[in-house]
């Protein structure tokens, strides 16, 4: 055994996850490797093999964690029943007839989705194969387009629902309840400043997203109002099922989880949609992304083990409490980490390494850690979005039909200006911190 | 011969299978946590067995679903200058990858997972997150089968991928 | 200072969050360590989970991942049913009690040969600290009588869950992180989580009307230093008094410490506006006697050693009670 400082294991880890995923290996097994690796050098044999297999099996029968493969099915049965197309299709006919008008339909429907679903990808990918292709055919821009797609799909992992919040809360000694009350404002206000940035640029310029031709306006008809009323049902019900299970007391989160799954497969039979087909393949596709999903999680948490009994954990707590400026530029470090750490790591990794060392020097700090851990996810929010480790785009680019040919470049130059309104709203949300904290208060008052 | 080169497509069928029966846990899931809502809800009777049974459909999902979603290449890459490569060099990178990241880690997980499956049995280990207090030997050994499929799975890639690097043509 | 030759170094774990008492105590008993032997023995505390999973801190003792850990018997339920008399058995042993009975009359000894000769880790007298009695029940509706408890949606873990799910109530199992909201929208009317302190920074205060008390559900959950039995043969006789001196000191102060608290509490919650009180006699009596009632059937269906310690208690507190009637 070789006695490594800590603060070489702490550059060793956290470098070698940073280079060594760029191979393009499967990222779980290079992040459990490393601290394979580093562990056996340290510790040897014994500790570093009872370390990993006691944390990996731990994890894998995390309750919390439930919320993944529960939210991936609610979010496959609605996708499959074809629910999520029609709502598309009455917003369109509702608003097409505006400048931009179908980015807006994208916005809205985006944040509806968001409400429904939350996993990852998973609204992205239905508005990529919903939305894209009616934009491109009626002249807009394609940066814009797919920014917007991509902006507003992936507020379906912030906006509750959401995995991530799920993923983090349990990590930082939150409650999932509140985090997800925490989210909904925020949520809203980024949702409200894509629309109004969008809406600006095509004003600005009206090539950017023309209008339905006046001749093809159909006039707006009590039917039509009625139709997309009754498209909102659907993802209304199952927004009640879930967030009303959870507030009303009938079940914790994780159980709401499960209400909205059944909750889901009743709207298909209602909606005449159900076969047993759907069940089948809403399951094995639930099986597929919880495996990775957790996978992911079960080694970054065998990662943590490593880490921490190195006592490196301590050496990035110091150096953060180190920084000149007092908590304010401690803070922004922090975020800075958690930003460069999201342009090039999946964001569960990132969860599980930095929220067992940040959380304990935030709240150090004196920062409120619902709010501090609100920035963090809104940061980690970004991260989908940031290249070169993008996810959020590679869904797009792999959903997007062939025939729009959308390339990387558009993606990429349509992304930025919304990462740039997000940068904007963690300013906002600084400077007004209740637009967080506000309504999870209202849910935590005395109950006598 | 024809049977080495036939193994890759009998382990692709065992992970099929293991996806197969996987998945059902995910409907069992589902079902557990809506009845546990409505029994103790509706009925103030709530269980003692939904919290550990939803556990480990959980950690059955995951595990049973290693080695389908290995096979299916859907454990996330990032495949920054991955998905820029060749065919060739793809296989190089994941015969690399397999035998640095994946085989010394994922054996060793497997050889823990099975002592600890043995130690289960032997001293009746149970699980104490609730006074139902199941046995913990059957989903130990359901965590160490999963980790021996997987193990398989990567096996059957490595092969393919090496085959290829070598002979420049697929193995099936 | 010590040369480098005879220095060593010891990895400790607590269970608890870096705020949990416990594991404060634990973390300083590590610093004393270290100061008062000069550095010839360096003991590293880690917060609960930090290396390996929270409450499996004795198994990475016995791997000697963990060279010492100090964590509750009841965490190790999942390989010695007998853990979970030792930890807040229904109607038993309480603070001093527990500890006299650890300490003098074969506790450490029953404990140690519960865990078996085979087991790599091993206790031994003044390592048991005894929590203060947990809360009985934090409840929302008022319980004057057995007839209250019939029914009661109540969180409530380990053996008093069995017990009480006898006693007919309807048991719920929800892990502590979410007791909270459970309590506040309704999901459940009562529920047990630990002591007045504690329970206090956790601000069920906002929750719960009513905190009822007595030791009679969890007497006293007492936490346990365990060394690894290699690193312990392996310490020199001056460092084995050094250490199992100061592990005494600490879990004495501890448990004074907890008990000043608990009495802070009790005004603290009834400043708040919560009603704190007795829990009735009838509920107490019931309980216990249904817990003999189930530790009774059990001690014939387990292993020896749990009808051994069963015994043992049982015995200790009779004579315990005799000697405070
Ligand atoms: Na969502
Ligand atoms: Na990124």
């Amino acid at each position: 055994m070789i006695e490594l400082s800590p603060e070489l294991v702490a550059i060793l880890m956290l470098g070698g996850v940073f280079v060594l995923a760029l191979t393009g290996f499967p990222i779980a097994f290079v992040i459990g490797s490393i601290a394979f690796f580093i562990g056996l050098v340290t510790f040897g044999t014994t500790t570093t093999f009872h370390i990993l297999y006691s944390r990996f099996y731990d994890l894998s029968l995390n309750y919390p964690y439930l919320a993944v493969p529960l939210f991936t099915f609610m979010g496959v049965v609605l996708q499959k029943s074809g629910i999520t197309k029609e709502l598309y299709q009455r917003l369109y006919e509702a608003l097409g007839s505006f400048r931009g008008g179908l980015l807006l339909v994208t916005i809205i429907f985006g944040t509806i989705l968001a409400a429904c679903l939350g996993v990852i990808a998973a609204s992205v990918t239905i508005l990529a194969l919903i939305a894209l292709s009616p934009m491109v055919s009626r002249g807009y821009d394609r940066s814009l387009a797919a920014g917007t797609i991509v902006a507003s799909g992936t507020l379906g992992i912030l906006i509750p629902p959401s995995i991530m919040l799920v993923v983090y809360a349990p990590q930082a000694g939150l409650s999932i309840g509140q985090m997800f009350m925490g989210a909904v404002f925020p949520g809203l206000i980024l949702s409200s400043l894509y629309i109004l940035y969008v809406v600006t640029r095509c004003q600005l310029n009206p090539a950017l997203g023309p209008p339905i031709p006046a001749d093809q306006v159909t006039p707006f008809t009590v039917d039509k109002v009625g139709k997309l009323l009754m498209a909102l049902v659907p993802p209304v019900a199952l927004m009640v099922a879930v967030l009303g299970t959870i507030f009303a007391g009938i079940a914790p989160p994780t159980e709401a989880a499960a209400v909205g799954s059944f909750a889901s497969i009743l709207l298909a039979v209602v909606y005449g949609k159900f076969s047993w087909g759907m069940i089948r393949d809403a399951s094995i596709e639930t099986l597929r992304v919880s495996a990775f999903v957790v996978l992911i999680a079960a080694l970054c948490y065998a990662f943590v083990g490593i880490f921490m009994n190195a006592g490196a954990g301590d050496v990035v707590a110091e150096m953060i409490l180190a920084v000149p400026g007092g908590r304010w530029a401690s803070f922004l470090v922090i975020m800075i980490i958690v930003f460069m750490l999201g342009m090039f790591i999946e964001w569960i990794g990132i969860v599980f390494i930095i929220v067992p060392i940040f959380s304990p020097i935030l709240a150090k700090l004196g920062f409120d850690p619902l709010w501090a851990g609100m920035m963090i996810c809104i940061n980690l929010q970004m991260a989908f979005q940031t290249p070169p480790m993008a996810m959020s785009i590679f869904v797009l680019k792999g959903a997007a039909p062939e025939e729009v040919g959308l390339t990387m470049g558009e993606i990429i130059r349509g992304v930025l200006p919304f990462v740039g309104i997000i940068v904007f709203s963690l300013i906002l949300f600084t400077l007004f911190p209740s637009i967080i904290t506000w309504l999870p208060a209202q849910m935590i008052g005395p109950s006598h | 011969m024809t049977f080495v080169r036939k193994l890759p497509r009998m382990i692709d069928r065992l992970s099929a299978a293991s996806g197969a029966v996987g998945k059902w846990f995910a409907v069992l899931l589902v079902l557990i946590g809506t009845f546990e809502t409505i029994s103790r809800h509706f009925f103030n009777a709530p269980t003692i067995w939904a919290y550990d049974s939803m556990c480990m459909a959980g950690g059955a999902i995951y595990l049973l679903g290693a080695s389908y979603t290995y096979m299916k290449d859907s454990h996330t890459r990032v495949d920054l200058l991955y998905s820029r490569c060749s065919d060739r060099t793809k296989a190089l990178i994941d015969v690399i990858g397999a035998a640095v990241f994946l085989f010394p880690l994922m054996i060793i997980m497997f050889e823990m997972s099975v002592t600890w499956a043995i130690r289960a049995w032997r001293i009746n280990e149970v699980m104490f997150n609730s006074f139902w207090y199941p046995p913990a030997a059957p989903y130990r050994t359901l965590f160490a089968i999963g980790l021996f499929l997987l193990l398989l799975q990567a096996a059957a890639k490595f092969a393919r991928d090496l085959y290829f690097l070598v002979r420049n043509e697929t193995l099936d | 200072t010590a040369k480098a030759a005879d220095k060593i170094t010891w990895r400790s774990s607590g269970h608890g969050p870096a705020s949990d008492p416990s594991q404060i105590y634990h973390d300083m008993l590590c610093k004393s360590i270290t100061k008062a032997s000069d550095g010839r023995l360096t003991v590293k505390p880690f917060v609960g989970g930090s290396i390996v999973p929270a409450y499996q801190e004795l198994d990475a003792v016995e791997q000697n991942v963990l060279q010492m850990a100090y964590t509750c018997p009841m965490y190790n339920l999942d390989k010695w049913p007998a853990a979970g008399l030792i930890s807040s058995r229904p109607g038993c042993l309480a603070g001093n009690a527990l500890r006299s009975w650890f300490d003098f009359a074969g506790g450490a000894d029953l404990m140690n040969k519960m865990m078996g000769e085979s087991y790599n880790a091993m206790t031994f007298p003044g390592a048991l600290s005894p929590l203060p009695p947990e809360v009985f029940f934090h409840s929302k509706v008022e319980l004057k009588s057995m007839d209250d408890v019939k029914g009661l949606k109540a969180r409530c873990m380990g053996d008093g869950g069995e017990i009480f799910k006898r006693l007919g109530a309807a048991t719920v199992i929800i892990p502590g992180g979410e007791l909270y909201e459970a309590m506040q929208r309704g999901t459940i009317d009562a529920f047990e989580y630990s002591t007045l302190a504690s329970n206090w920074k956790m601000h069920f205060n906002e929750v719960a009307k009513y905190v009822y008390v007595s030791p009679a559900r969890a007497p006293s959950d007492p936490q346990v230093f365990f060394v690894n039995k290699e690193a312990w043969a392996a310490l020199p006789d001056d460092l084995k008094e050094l250490v199992q001196g100061l592990v005494a000191r600490f879990t004495q102060d501890q448990h004074e410490y907890l008990e000043y608290e608990s009495i802070k509490a009790v005004e603290e919650f009834r400043a708040a506006g919560n009603e704190v009180r007795q829990v009735p006699e009838d509920i107490v009596a019931a309980l216990t006697a249904e817990a003999d009632t189930f530790y009774a059937e059990k001690s014939e269906k387990e292993s020896p050693i749990f009808k051994e310690i069963y015994d043992s208690m049982t015995s200790y507190r009779t004579a315990y009670e005799a000697a405070h009637a």
